[in-house]
């Protein structure tokens, strides 16, 4: 008796649950009252949490984000690409591999040191040895340095790189106090020390990290004094963060949301298309994938425009080439490749491959990236590729792909300048195989030394004229299936003002004021 | 002897069979117990009949027909890639009852001879196998499919095995339990006097007297399995796409809930129902099976 009256009570809370859920859904709504003079927090929802806050450990967005609040560079890039002064008050390219700086005086890291030319060397001469931006900083000649005074300082490269200055503007290039990363060792990504306009205070990982302002900053003073830096993996918690107030910006906002943004009037919206090119790569070196037939089946077999409008829904654009097309010397002659089902099961027949092959496609969690592999896995079983979709969390993803374990792989690449250069190299060329972003292990010396070339040379057409011919060659070769280049979406409320969107997809958020 | 064996084993089945008219007669007066009874024949129904029941296949999309609200073409819509929800969630029962039944096998027998042989010999060997278990209790059962499904790796086969796995102690405890309350029962050391091996006296005497609890124990256990599994594959763990497991179409579908809530509510409708139909049935048969505990 007992026992069926609790069932019975169980049945009842079931049916109101579920009229509550329906019910439930739509209201809420920003409370935005509090006054925004008063306001003095800044907080920021991102999806990705940092790796290390240490520049020359990684070289993720998420940590790049945090890393430019806290640390300045010697040079900084704006949006069309110009070079300007940052802790360097004047740069100079003294010969084709020589630069020389110097430094503005009275910078004080959130330490209490001065900065001086002695911590230039220490840091460009760290990111030199450091694998994850080996293909930024690896070429910088660490016998060359030469420190005139404390303010001056100059080295040399192994080889021209025409897009090296622009290069120092990417969070590698920050410059770190060498007493504190000495003192913290291997800790030191935890403890982070710059120069920049926010030191830092705490770091929840998985959850935030909290800045503060930095009172002696040698720029422009914030005008806010707190920066909290959430981590909201759910976009559509993100969103709703924002709605109710609980964020005043919310990074990479999906497509369902953005109308619901911009409909709201408490909220605004910010896009760029950024330098991102997402791609599916073959492992080039591994069967079928080492037969160009099979490559170029693949690609004849997706219908690139369908998944990315099916999956970004107006978010972006899809890809032609192997650069994003605000990239310098993008090739916008460069189509979307053809869709063509019949050609694909013609070339996979002559690479002997009549009734098509088992493979794998590895992707990480980021659900945009397994809803494309989804559609691609139904896309290639029209043409008899049995497609298994293999998801990895992103470390575990990083290991695998720098081992060669994958067959078929979507990843992305975002240029951190507008140079070229950083686009292509880090992803195709021979010496970044595996760990240096080659994961495609895509092998081809025309590609190759059109790369080393290209780096060597100043903008000029000819240099143009290398570019593209790279970018085409890229396109015959098919190691990669080109699939979408990304968009910063960035919801903010109405009172975020000056939020800077760069296309690097991490932002100056300490330019920002409250209005 | 061999007379004897038959008389002896048609007295047995007699014995079971007016058991089994017994426990259904007393289930049949349960009628939410019934009610759990008629959904979860439906579900098999639905499970093994899916391609003639589904009026699409679960992994054919359709991109120019994504997002689709429920209409009398897709009846509970479509998802983000234009699959038919309906379909999906038909197929999906397969999955789930397949993941639920199998991992539920695979605790029985194992928990269940690990059980046995534990009540029924007692001394070392049951030291040692309800310690084992016991390691096995202390961790959350959740936690520890997660682990097995890790290092196994992704797939429906490890997921049914790490579900299997994780819920092996509990079926250990219940049978050994039951075992050491019928072993020194007069039938037993009668089988012992005729002169019968150890296993036959477990497999042929004891275990078919303490089946009692577990079939309870692995009804509400299917649906406990379910749910485990379901939990997994919303996390991503063991099921990969695009296998139209219920918890991997919720965790698909959460992105949408706030535009599209209809891709999250078909599939947590089912699992609601399946796992309500389950536990009501588990209970009335809780009931049936031993009327004394009704009073």
């Amino acid at each position: 008796m007992e026992k069926g009256k609790m069932t019975k009570i169980a049945l009842a809370l079931i049916v109101v649950l579920m009229v509550g859920m329906l019910a439930g859904c739509g209201g809420g709504g920003g409370n935005k009252s509090s006054n925004v003079e008063d306001k003095d927090e800044l907080i920021v929802a991102t999806a990705y949490d940092a790796k290390s806050l240490d520049p020359h450990a990684v070289n993720d967005v998420a940590s790049s984000n945090v890393m430019l609040q806290i640390y300045d560079t010697l040079v900084t890039i704006d949006g069309d690409g110009n070079i300007n002064p940052s802790v360097a008050e004047t740069f100079e390219q003294v010969d084709e591999v020589t630069y020389k700086f110097t430094l503005k005086k009275g910078i004080k890291f959130h330490n209490g040191e001065e900065m001086k030319a002695e911590d230039v060397k220490f840091s460009i001469e760290r990111a030199a040895n450091s694998p994850a931006i080996a293909h930024i900083f690896g070429d910088i000649d660490t016998e060359s340095f030469e420190i005139a005074d404390d303010y001056t300082i100059s080295f040399k490269l192994n080889n021209p790189n025409t897009g090296f200055l622009s290069s120092l503007a990417h969070t590698g290039g920050s410059i770190l106090n060498q007493k504190a990363v000495e003192a913290e060792g291997d800790n030191y990504g935890m403890k982070p020390v710059g120069t920049g306009p926010f030191k830092f205070v705490n770091w929840a990982k998985g959850d935030r990290v909290e800045l503060e302002k930095f009172a002696d900053y040698h720029g422009d003073e914030p005008k806010f004094s707190k920066m909290v830096i959430r981590v909201i993996p759910e976009p559509t918690n993100r969103t709703i963060e924002l709605e109710s107030g609980g964020v005043d910006v919310a990074y990479e906002i999906t497509t369902n949301d953005i109308s619901r943004i911009e409909e709201n009037e408490d909220l605004q919206l910010s896009r760029m298309i950024d330098n991102q090119i997402q791609y599916l790569g073959f492992n080039n070196q591994k069967e079928p994938f080492n037969d160009i037939k099979v490559r170029q089946a693949i690609s004849y077999a997706i219908d690139t425009t369908s998944v990315v409008e099916t999956v970004w829904r107006g978010v972006g654009k899809v890809a032609e080439g192997p650069m994003a097309p605000n990239v310098k010397y993008a090739d916008h002659s460069i189509e979307v490749h053809e869709y063509n089902v019949e050609k694909a099961k013609e070339l996979l027949a002559e690479a002997g491959y009549p009734d098509g092959f088992k493979t794998k496609l590895w992707t990480n969690e980021k659900q945009e990236r397994v809803d494309m592999a989804t559609i691609i896995q139904s896309q290639l079983k029209e043409v008899g590729i049995d497609v298994d979709i293999e998801i990895l969390e992103w470390g575990a993803y990083l290991d695998s792909l720098s081992k060669g374990e994958q067959d078929m792989f979507i990843i992305g690449w975002t240029c951190q300048t507008a140079d070229p250069d950083l686009a292509l190299y880090g992803p195709l060329s021979q010496e970044t195989l595996g760990a240096g972003a080659n994961f495609s292990f895509f092998i081809d010396d025309e590609v190759n030394d059109l790369l080393i070339k290209g780096r060597r040379i100043e903008d000029s057409p000819e240099r143009e004229a290398i570019y593209k011919k790279i970018q085409n060659r890229v396109v015959e070769q098919a190691p990669w299936v080109f699939l979408s280049n990304g968009e910063a979406v960035v919801g903010s409320a109405k009172y975020v003002k000056n939020l800077e969107l760069t296309p690097f997809g991490y932002h100056p958020l300490f330019k920002i004021y409250f209005e | 002897m061999e007379s004897n064996k038959v008389i002896e084993n048609k007295k047995a089945k007699k014995k079971r069979n007016s058991q089994l008219s017994d426990t259904w007669l007393r289930l049949r007066k349960d009628k939410l117990a019934l009610v759990g009874l008629t959904i979860l024949v439906i579900l098999i129904f639905v499970a093994i009949f899916a391609d003639f029941i589904a009026p699409y296949k679960y992994d054919a999309q359709d991109l120019s027909n994504i997002l689709q609200a429920p209409s009398s073409e897709h009846i509970f819509g479509t998802d983000e890639f234009g699959r038919d929800i309906f379909s999906r969630v038909v197929y999906g029962s397969r999955i789930s009852l397949q993941v639920g039944f199998i991992a539920v096998s695979i605790a029985v027998i194992i928990g269940g001879f690990l059980g046995a042989v534990a009540g029924y010999y007692s001394g070392k060997i049951d030291n040692f196998i309800m310690r084992a278990m016991d390691i096995l209790l202390s961790i959350p059962q959740i936690l520890l499919a997660i682990s097995i499904v890790a290092a196994l790796g992704n797939g429906l086969t490890n997921l049914m095995i790490a579900v299997g796995i994780s819920s092996i102690p509990q079926y250990a405890r219940i049978v050994r339990a039951a075992v050491i309350s019928i072993k020194n029962e007069e039938f037993v050391e009668a089988a012992k006097a005729t002169g019968s091996g150890d296993l036959r006296i477990i497999f042929k005497h004891i275990l078919p007297n303490c089946l009692a609890p577990i079939i309870v124990q692995a009804t509400l256990g299917v649906a406990l399995a379910i749910l485990t599994a379901a939990g997994l594959s919303f996390i991503g763990l063991g099921i990969q796409p695009p296998t139209p497991e219920w918890g991997a179409m919720l965790s698909g579908g959460r992105g949408y809930i706030r535009d599209y809530s209809y891709m999250t509510l078909f599939p947590g409708l089912a699992i609601v129902i399946t796992i309500f139909a389950l536990n009501v049935l588990g209970d009335g048969l809780r009931d049936a099976l031993d009327p004394k505990l009704k009073n």
